[in-house]
């Protein structure tokens, strides 16, 4: 193979490759003014605020909200039970489960089953 | 031409690192692996203080991983302690300088290997677009990557600097105490210079990594952890079926992906000397890459599946590697100069008096 061709080959299958990417990358923050709309209100949110609006919450505002209230008042040395309806999924009974580990860590929260009125769980600090 | 590339460079890689703190800034990163692992230990961390909670917070191992090392949530809680409370605002930041760093790290590795300064540049802008080939913020890829880039640009030292071994097993010291597969870049290092002759430094690396890495945070897990946390794999659980199921599934995941494996392929395949200068670092990418793989013969959960969340993740530390390689392959192709022709890498085919492989 002569090097203008390989030159040629080599620099285009690179180039093209890099240029596929830069083009996600690009994709990924457009249009950039909503982008940066978006993170200045990260920025200049609170720390509550900016955990209800994280994608973490962002299909079960509810549970978001009462988790943050619960964290601001109880002890860190108190565990929690999370309770849900017994028709609940598992899968889905596990991702509340998991959301409310994370917003009130270091507490260990653990699942059960039963009534939970309206807003469909019921968090409680577990018995010691 | 240079002046061109070299300004082609520069842009795909502020590209690179722009974006990556746009969609940090934008987007917290409280989803999926984060929320379940890495962001959880760091704020049961930062709240407590204590490296109890990490295994406080899911006694069971049900979804946190309490055997993972916890350098990642260790940092996370500690940039967040710059704002005294645990706040995505403070380590959001971390994934832009990661990336960053991990690009420069590229770009150092390149040079290293007497890369021209464009080629080199490119490197380190191909490390810093590379997550959009797969995208997962607050995952703690970003700081392995840096420990294996930053081992990789001493690599070319040893023989020249007495500190580069030292250096070498440090980074990946670090490594291991990212991540599990932190351990398995520095046994994978390790072989790599025992094949090359510096027997020294391979036993620097896997020491370090065992002693002071390993060994340790074993010892920690089986102080705190309230039981023995389950493993995702197990040495009870060898089925040449899950191998066989984890090769299937990782053929049919990867096979959308397969152009950009033909475009490195044919790069390196257009670059003869540089594919001879740099078989260790290959022969590093291809055990890795095996160690990782046969690790799903030993899995407890569904091969497929465990391969379906984990393989792009699992691969992006290689191909991270190969990076400042295929730089110095186009830069091959491009210059028309070829690599200095190196000593053969295997002992059975060197003379006695003939000089250790170059790294």
């Amino acid at each position: 193979m002569s090097l203008s061709v390989r030159r040629a080959a080599a620099l285009l299958v690179a180039l093209a490759a890099l240029a596929l990417l830069a083009a996600r990358a690009v994709e990924s923050v457009t249009p950039l003014g909503a982008s940066l709309s978006v993170a200045k209100r990260f920025w200049r949110a609170g720390s509550q605020t900016r955990l209800l609006n994280s994608r973490l919450f962002r299909r079960d505002p509810d549970l978001g909200a009462v988790l943050v209230t619960r964290d601001r008042f109880l002890p860190l040395d108190a565990d929690v039970v999370l309770t849900v309806p017994p028709s609940l999924p598992e899968d889905a009974a596990e991702e509340m489960r998991r959301k409310a580990a994370f917003v009130l860590a270091p507490r260990r929260v653990t699942l059960a089953r039963g009534e939970t009125g309206r807003e469909g769980f019921a968090l409680a600090p577990a018995p010691r | 031409m240079s002046r061109l590339l070299l300004a082609v460079a520069a842009l795909l890689l502020g590209i690179g690192v722009l974006t990556a703190a746009v969609v940090a800034m934008r987007e917290p990163f409280a989803l999926n692996d984060y929320a379940a692992i890495w962001g959880l230990k760091a704020r049961a961390l930062s709240r407590s203080l204590s490296l109890d909670s990490l295994f406080r917070v899911d006694p069971d191992g049900a979804f946190s991983h309490p055997e993972y090392p916890p350098l990642w949530p260790l940092l996370l809680a500690g940039a967040s302690s710059a704002v005294r409370r645990y706040d995505d605002l403070a380590v959001t930041p971390l994934w832009p300088a990661l990336t960053l760093s991990a690009s420069l790290l590229a770009v150092r590795a390149a040079r290293s290997m007497r890369v021209a300064a464009p080629f080199a540049l490119l490197a380190g802008a191909a490390v810093s677009l590379l997550p959009y080939w797969r995208r997962y913020p607050g995952y703690a890829e970003g700081l392995l990557v840096v420990f294996v880039l930053g081992a990789l640009a001493q690599m070319r030292r040893i023989d020249e600097e007495p500190g580069a071994g030292v250096r070498i097993a440090i980074f990946l010291t670090l490594a291991a105490w990212t991540k599990p597969e932190g351990l398995v870049a520095a046994f994978a290092a390790a072989a790599v210079l025992v094949f090359a002759r510096r027997t020294q430094a391979a036993l620097l690396v896997a020491l370090s990594a065992v002693l002071f890495a390993a060994a340790p945070w074993a010892l920690v897990v089986s102080r705190l952890a309230p039981k023995r946390p389950p493993t995702a794999f197990a040495l009870s659980s060898f089925s040449v079926a899950s191998l066989a199921g984890a090769i299937g599934a990782l053929a049919s995941e990867a096979a959308p992906h397969a152009g950009w494996a033909a475009a490195a392929a044919l790069l390196l395949a257009l670059a003869p000397a540089t594919r001879r200068a740099r078989r260790p670092v290959l022969a590093w990418c291809g055990l890795y890459a095996a160690a990782l793989i046969g690790s799903f013969a030993f899995t407890r959960l569904t091969p497929a599946w465990h391969v379906r969340w984990s393989w792009d993740r699992l691969a992006f530390i290689p191909v991270a590697v190969l990076l400042p390689v295929l730089a110095e392959a186009l830069a091959e192709c491009v210059r028309g100069k070829s690599a200095p022709a190196l000593p053969s890498a295997s002992p059975g085919t060197s003379p006695p008096e003939a000089p250790a492989p170059a790294l």
